[in-house]
């Protein structure tokens, strides 16, 4: 550390107080660390958000860090408000909660009298910053109102009037009998963030930077300045004030202590035992025959843990939610070791049974730690609200809300507002943003300059991308995240301010997932997921056409049809293993049990693939390479993956049974490997580690090797217990597909969007699996898709208007109504009956779903657009017209019309029209493609439906092209995709020369050459799922 | 039926027994030249415009497209549509442009046939079948008509023009159908024809040459007294009037004199032109002297600037005002216009570009500007900052007194980034000096000298 500054700023503000704050909290602390500044007060305006990472940044360097805010009221006072103890950070807290509700998102409302009432009896030490020319009336009304904790604020930034405004307000201080005191209006860390500043100012005021003017701040002196330079501009009384302010203050955020709601607890009992009871009633409905030794030994191990940390009422808290889901039918499911342990399974969070699975439940509660647990439970997507409707009922919105997510800037984001501050072209601005990629750097921004003629060394396209890439990462705005919530005991807003969300009815803490955990808050996330929304619907249809009612539990376990299935790679819509990579891999993997779908459902992730360990583990599965283990412990641990470390937990217990490791330290581990590659750090692990495995006696080639393991595993590593609980998922979702495909299928185009296959590869499915699929049809369809008998009696699927694009929601809805009532005798009934609109009326005639009432799509879309959907006056009105001459769609015309206004189409695939075109030019198709022996060459061309680039994948983007024969993988290898890149990324209809890659029944084709041929496509709209 | 939201049109229309005359187009033909690049933007469509009007007088501006001519009427003084198409060409060439041309006897098919590309259809009776054989999209029609039309199966025109009408007019709109029969010439399509901005222009011719300025000023009184009354009579005004002295044997000489405000008065006129023959040297003596007026503005009633009160302020009266402007005329008239200007503060942490000359009006700013004039800061610069040597005798502690110093760091959005430490230093008769170090270079420079 630095010597001395003598001196404690007190005003300083982060990038969370947005577009004016050049700098990270982290940065500030550190600057402010190195400058020996005496102590730093984080006073972001109307927020606490950025200060739980300053007060992570000044523990690491040990400074004093002072949480405060800076306000401006109504009538402009403005000043700094100090918490010096806990119960002012709360009353500090309650204030900038108040006056956020008080406001629309992003703003915030406080005048006098609100301001009185949270500070006027509270211990919180008030700046005020009169400015150049006080205001003594001001200064009257707060000396009044905070008596001796009130200071007047002198900010010197080397004006030619500093002279004036220091006797001013030495002047104004004097005649308020109060005491002046130095601070900076710190904005930036250090004088070189003067360029961003400005930029952010033109975005905050939504003009360019060349045109601010004085709006601007002259120089760059808002910045953390040294002892001898401060000592320069301030008497020396002035920064003595500050040191004295510093020394009142003696509030740390390590202080919070979060308190857990208690209510669930019956009068009589204590949370330990009701908890207990509850898990012993559960353990009863799970083993009816009665524990065996190691469940029991397992359900004590973690009670015990449990109650030593004292998490018994935030297990109680999420069992009280799953038991509302389940009440309302909703379906759910927790992940998570936490979630996964025995005590979960018995209390029904989760349905992974612990005796199938290691479960290592430090990963989630570590002593060492002293942080809560974290049980991620999954709800149907589209009832989730319900769940956190009942939480907020529950809790009520004083106690409870969500947690934020800290949207940041991105490169596109930063280069559209920098663009324009810089006053680039609009045009310009725009074509740049679209054209980069996630994955693309500085090297690719200059790339695209050249190809849009935009010379890269201009002084703009400098400074823009020198700016983008400073503000990358700075937070942007507080949204919600999607389902963290936090519940207190005693009013939420005391511990962290509450803000109001984007959605009505939605408030947030100013807090994220990773403050909480720092801060060891508790969170349960309330989660939504499509596919639980999906089977539960599987469930619902099977019921209404066969009258079987089955639940997560009643399906079939084990089915050996299913995992041949699976096997095959035939597992489109499946949960989990629908993936590209996933396909690639079923067919090597040959899961026969539902442990192997663990094992697959983690192996295709990027800490297994960078760690190199798919390819041992296939090898040992298939028994080409041999199976060995340098001791009984490392077996023990990594038996169930044939001796390859594959789960998150595995590593962590190597490091325990090899190094020497507690499981707390492990867990250290895990996020040190989490962080290296961002921040490095791995070192001092690495030797606690290899020094550890050497002591007991493995080899330092062996040591390396795990090192080397778990430094591949980075970030990537996915835990067991995430694993179990998808695997289940994708068990019972594959199990629906192989036995009840129409109810599947059905079940998952309503619970669209979701998944990596749009309605048109899903329905191609369904009749692939023998499954009818029935139009549109306004004289049947409801509003979703739903089973109907085909002429064999066997269900197929009716699609529903939910499909049509434009229909509104409520026309449909109105046309279920009127034909309840009475079958539509012809358009002018359904029209008049239903209260359609000409847009309903033209959205139905688009998607065909009126040919029942009239010869073909074209005449039905005249006759609908004669319909009159004037006041009722005119109604029945008939007018004398001559019979027009429409011409009957052609085969393309159908298949054009049936994918922009359903997405897919019932006819033959549209590459079957161009199959005589194609053919010309050479190209084949995928069935012929599939044909072919490894490394022969071939062209062929498809639609796209998905592009990928797997971070793992070293730059590689694989795509999946469709035709009329079936699905084509495609690898474009990173020179093909710079080469060809405007073809790759913007084509519908890709064209491909390059050889096959074949390896048992995968097949790849790798890319040499692409095109785009989508002209070919004339009006015909196809969409891809890409980079998702 | 009034309150139908369409009319109740008979099927053929109009009616063959109906009392009311067929519509009977004159003979036109109209070419559209669509300008492809550069874009079409008004300015250039109005100088092409300009350039057309020696073709034909009938010049319709189509914005964001091209220009329509109406050409029948030239087609015997220019020796058929070619050679027309051939100059219209060979002036796109010379600019550098690229555009497309047809010709068609209604001003919407020409314009619908040139953004397909068609050939030109100089026979009425062809047009109907030309027309008909475009795609729907010629038409321009809104993206929403042409979706319903489509997904009716409508590809072309013709495939409109096969519907009943009645139909057609209920479902896709009367407007629409109005433009289908005005390109097919059934209904009349004017439009009218752009016209040049105007400017005025007089001459006196002498009886013999001369340099006598009085022949001038009586020349000059004269032209501005009958400009007064045609200004007046058009409620129109000017802005700058151009001088012209026409000499035998040499070229013209020519001055632009422009006024503070665009005026309309013979004693605003006259005022400044009259200053400005007083200083005149006329290299030659002049057999004429014309006045070209500048393109005429609308008169304008508004409250005038700052220096000119509004009537009936009593504080300032409006003659006094006048006569202000009427100096700056008479100077600029004296001495050249660039050489009297006024100045603006501009809203500038930089020294340099803390204000700047406002040519065309007096040195006011208007109400609501913020006021950027600093107290701290010399009014006038030197032209460029000035190394300082320091010399013995102005060396001062004040240069190290932070409290006499100002820093400013800006500009960096332009290339023209300055860290400068500003120091106000009394020089050696007691002058104050406007210092600063440059913090990049630690050297000093003289920036200004305050008055």
């Amino acid at each position: 550390m630095a010597s001395s500054a003598d001196y404690a700023e007190l005003h300083c503000l982060s990038n969370f107080t947005f577009l004016r704050g050049a700098s990270h909290a982290e940065e500030l602390v550190g600057q402010a660390g190195n400058l020996g500044y005496s102590a730093l007060a984080l006073t972001d305006e109307c927020t606490l958000a950025g200060v739980v990472r300053a007060h992570a940044a000044a523990k690491e360097y040990k400074l004093k860090l002072i949480i405060g805010t800076e306000l401006t009221l109504d009538d402009g006072l403005r000043l700094i408000v100090l918490a010096p103890d806990r119960v002012a950070y709360g009353d500090l807290s309650a204030l900038i909660s108040s006056a956020r509700r008080n406001a629309d998102k992003g703003s915030y409302h406080l005048d006098r009298t609100v301001l009185e009432q949270h500070i006027g009896s509270s211990s919180c030490l008030v700046l005020w910053l009169a400015g150049p020319e006080p205001d003594i009336a001001s200064g009257r009304w707060l000396s009044a109102c905070c008596e001796d904790r009130l200071w007047l604020a002198v900010e010197l930034f080397r004006s030619s009037r500093d002279r004036q405004f220091l006797d001013s307000g030495i002047t104004a201080a004097k005649a308020l009998g109060i005491r002046a005191v130095a601070s900076g209006d710190v904005h930036m860390h250090k004088p070189s963030r003067r360029m961003l500043q400005d930029t952010l100012t033109a975005i905050r005021l939504g003009q360019p930077v060349a045109s601010l003017g004085t709006t601007a701040y002259p120089n760059a002196e808002r910045y953390l300045r040294s002892g001898p330079e401060l000592r320069k501009l301030y008497p020396r009384a002035l920064l003595d004030e500050t040191l004295a302010i510093a020394e009142r203050v003696s509030f740390s955020l390590s202080e919070l202590r979060y308190e857990y709601p208690s209510e669930l607890v019956p009068a009589g009992t204590d949370a330990a035992s009701h908890l207990r009871a509850l898990t012993e009633t559960g353990a009863r409905w799970r083993w009816p025959e009665g524990l065996n030794g190691k469940v029991r030994q397992l359900i004590e191990h973690e009670l015990a843990l449990i109650a030593e940390l004292g998490y018994e009422p935030y297990f109680l808290t999420v069992h009280d939610i799953v038991q509302f889901a389940r009440r309302e039918g909703i379906l759910c499911q927790g992940r998570g070791s936490a979630a996964n342990s025995a005590v979960c399974f018995c209390l029904g969070i989760t349905e992974v049974d612990p005796a199938r699975m290691e479960v290592l439940m430090e990963r989630f509660i570590s002593k060492e730690r002293n942080e809560p647990p974290d049980i991620d439970v999954d709800f149907e997507h589209d009832r989730r609200e319900e769940v956190i409707q009942y939480i907020y009922r529950k809790y009520s919105r004083e106690r409870a809300a969500l947690a934020a997510t800290v949207i940041s800037y991105r490169p596109k984001s930063a280069i559209r507002d920098v663009g324009k501050a810089l006053g680039v072209d609009a045009a310009l601005v725009d074509k740049l943003a679209k054209s980069l990629q996630w994955w693309d750097d500085a090297e690719a921004g200059w790339a695209r300059c050249r190809e849009m003629g935009v010379d890269p060394d201009a002084l703009v396209v400098r400074q823009l991308f020198s700016l983008v890439r400073t503000l990358v990462g700075f937070p942007r705005h507080l949204s919600q995240h999607v389902g963290g919530f936090i519940i207190s005991a005693g009013p939420l807003y005391r511990l962290v301010p509450i803000e109001n969300a984007a959605m009505p009815d939605r408030t947030v803490i100013q807090w994220d997932k990773d403050d909480l955990e720092e801060l060891g808050l508790l969170k349960v996330d309330v989660l939504g997921l499509g596919m639980l929304s999906a089977i539960r619907r599987s469930f619902e249809l099977i019921e209404s056409y066969s009258g079987r009612r089955l639940t997560m539990a009643d399906v079939p376990a084990e089915d050996p049809a299913v995992y041949q299935m699976i096997s095959d790679a035939d597992t489109i819509g499946v949960f989990q293993i629908e993936s590209r990579a996933q396909m690639a891999m079923l067919p090597r993997l040959k899961p026969r049990c539902y442990y192997d779908l663990v094992i697959e459902v983690a192996i295709v992730r990027p800490g297994p693939i960078q760690g190199d360990m798919v390819h041992p583990y296939l090898r040992r599965r298939n028994g080409e390479e041999a199976i060995s283990y340098p001791s009984k412990a490392i077996e023990k641990v990594l038996e169930r993956t044939l001796g390859v470390p594959i789960f998150q937990e595995q590593v962590m217990q190597l490091a325990v049974v090899a190094a020497g490791f507690t499981p707390g330290e492990a867990d250290q581990l895990r996020r040190a490997m989490a962080a290296w590659k961002r921040r490095g750090g791995l070192g001092p692990m690495r030797e606690r580690l290899i020094g550890g495995m050497l002591k007991n006696g493995y080899s330092e080639a062996y040591a390396e090797q795990i090192f080397n393991q778990i430094q591949g595993f980075g970030e990537y590593g996915f835990p067991e217990s995430h694993s179990a609980s998808f695997a289940l998922l994708a068990y019972v979702s594959a199990w629906l597909k192989c036995h009840e495909p129409a109810a599947f299928f059905c079940a998952l185009l309503n619970s669209q969007p979701m998944g990596f296959y749009g309605p048109a590869q899903l329905m191609r499915k369904a009749r692939e699996q023998g499954v009818n699929v029935f139009p549109v049809a306004v004289r049947v369809s409801t509003r979703d898709s739903f089973l109907e008998a085909d002429d064999a009696g066997r269900p197929g699927i009716r699609l529903g208007l939910r499909m049509i694009r434009g229909l509104s929601q409520a026309g449909a809805e109105r046309i279920e109504t009127a034909r309840a009532q009475k079958g539509f005798s012809d358009l002018t009934d359904l029209a008049r009956r239903a209260a359609l609109n000409q847009g309903d009326l033209g959205a139905l005639a688009a998607a065909d779903a009126l040919r029942s009432l009239a010869d073909h799509r074209h005449r039905v879309r005249w006759e609908v657009a004669g319909i009159d959907c004037g006041p009722p006056l005119l109604a029945g009105a008939s007018f004398t017209e001559g019979i027009p001459m429409l011409r009957r769609p052609t085969e393309g015309e159908d298949i054009v019309a049936d994918y922009s206004t359903t997405g897919l189409t019932l006819g033959r695939h549209p590459l079957a029209l161009l199959r005589s075109q194609l053919g010309k030019l050479g190209l084949q198709s995928a069935e012929v493609v599939h044909t072919l022996a490894h490394d022969q060459r071939v062209a062929t061309a498809g639609l796209v439906i998905t592009r990928q680039r797997p971070s793992s994948a070293a730059g590689v983007v694989f795509v999946t092209l469709e035709d009329e024969t079936g699905y084509l993988n495609l690898i474009v290898w990173e020179s093909v995709m710079r080469r060809a890149r405007s073809a790759l990324l913007e084509s519908r209809l890709l064209g491909v020369a390059g050889h096959v890659q074949r390896d048992g029944q995968v097949l790849h084709l790798i890319a040499r050459e692409l095109f785009d041929l989508s002209g070919l496509l004339g009006r015909l709209h196809t969409e891809s799922r890409d980079f998702r | 039926m009034s309150g139908l939201p369409y009319p109740v049109l008979p099927e053929e229309f109009p009616p063959k027994t109906a009392a009311v005359p067929r519509y009977r187009q004159a003979e036109a033909l109209w070419l559209a030249v669509q300008l492809r690049d550069p874009a079409p933007g008004t300015a250039l469509l109005e100088s092409l415009a300009t350039w057309a009007q020696s073709l034909t007088p009938v010049v319709v501006l189509q914005p964001d497209e091209g220009l329509l001519l109406e050409v029948h009427g030239s087609l015997r003084y220019f020796a058929g549509l070619k050679a027309i198409r051939r100059q219209l060409q060979e002036e796109l060439d010379r600019r550098g442009w690229t555009g497309r041309l047809a010709a068609a006897p209604t001003p919407l098919s020409a314009s619908w046939l040139v953004r397909c590309k068609s050939s030109d259809v100089t026979e009425a009776s062809a047009l109907a079948g030309a027309i008909g054989r475009l795609p729907l999209a010629a038409t321009g029609w809104p993206e929403k008509v042409q979706r319903m039309l489509g997904q009716m199966g409508l590809r072309s025109i013709a495939d409109c023009l096969r519907l009943p009408r009645v139909g057609f007019a209920r479902r896709v709109g009367l407007a629409w159908l109005d433009e289908l029969d005005r390109a097919l010439g059934k209904l009349p399509d004017f439009r009218p024809a752009w016209r040049a901005p105007q400017r005025l222009s007089r001459l006196v011719e002498f009886s013999s040459e001369t340099t006598d300025q009085a022949w001038f000023a009586e020349a000059l009184r004269g032209m501005t007294g009958s400009l007064e009354q045609e200004l007046r009579q058009h409620q129109v005004q000017v802005s700058s009037i151009r001088l012209v002295f026409r000499h035998i044997r040499s070229s013209n000489t020519l001055t632009q004199i422009s006024y503070v405000e665009p005026v309309h008065e013979q004693a605003r006129l006259l005022s400044p032109l009259l200053a400005h023959i007083e200083r005149l040297q006329l290299a030659e003596p002049a057999i004429a002297l014309a006045v070209e007026t500048s393109v005429l503005v609308p008169l304008r009633t508004d409250p005038p600037g700052l220096l000119l009160p509004a009537p009936g302020d009593p504080l300032q009266p409006v003659a006094g005002a006048c006569s202000d402007l009427a100096l700056v005329e008479n100077l600029r008239g004296r001495f050249g216009t660039r050489s009297v200007f006024g100045i603006d503060a501009v809203a500038e942490h930089r020294p340099e570009y803390a204000w700047r000359r406002r040519l065309n009006e007096l040195a006011a700013k208007k109400t609501g500007e913020p006021d950027c004039v600093r107290d701290d800061r010399p009014l006038w610069l030197l032209p460029a900052p000035k190394k300082w040597v320091a010399q013995k005798k102005c060396q001062t502690q004040k240069v190290s007194d932070t409290f006499f110093s100002e820093r400013v760091e800006s500009g960096w959005w332009d290339g023209q980034d300055i860290r400068r430490d500003y120091h106000v230093v009394t020089g050696k008769s007691g002058e104050k000096l406007w210092l600063f170090r440059d913090r990049l270079t630690g050297e000093w420079y003289l920036h200004g000298i305050f008055g």
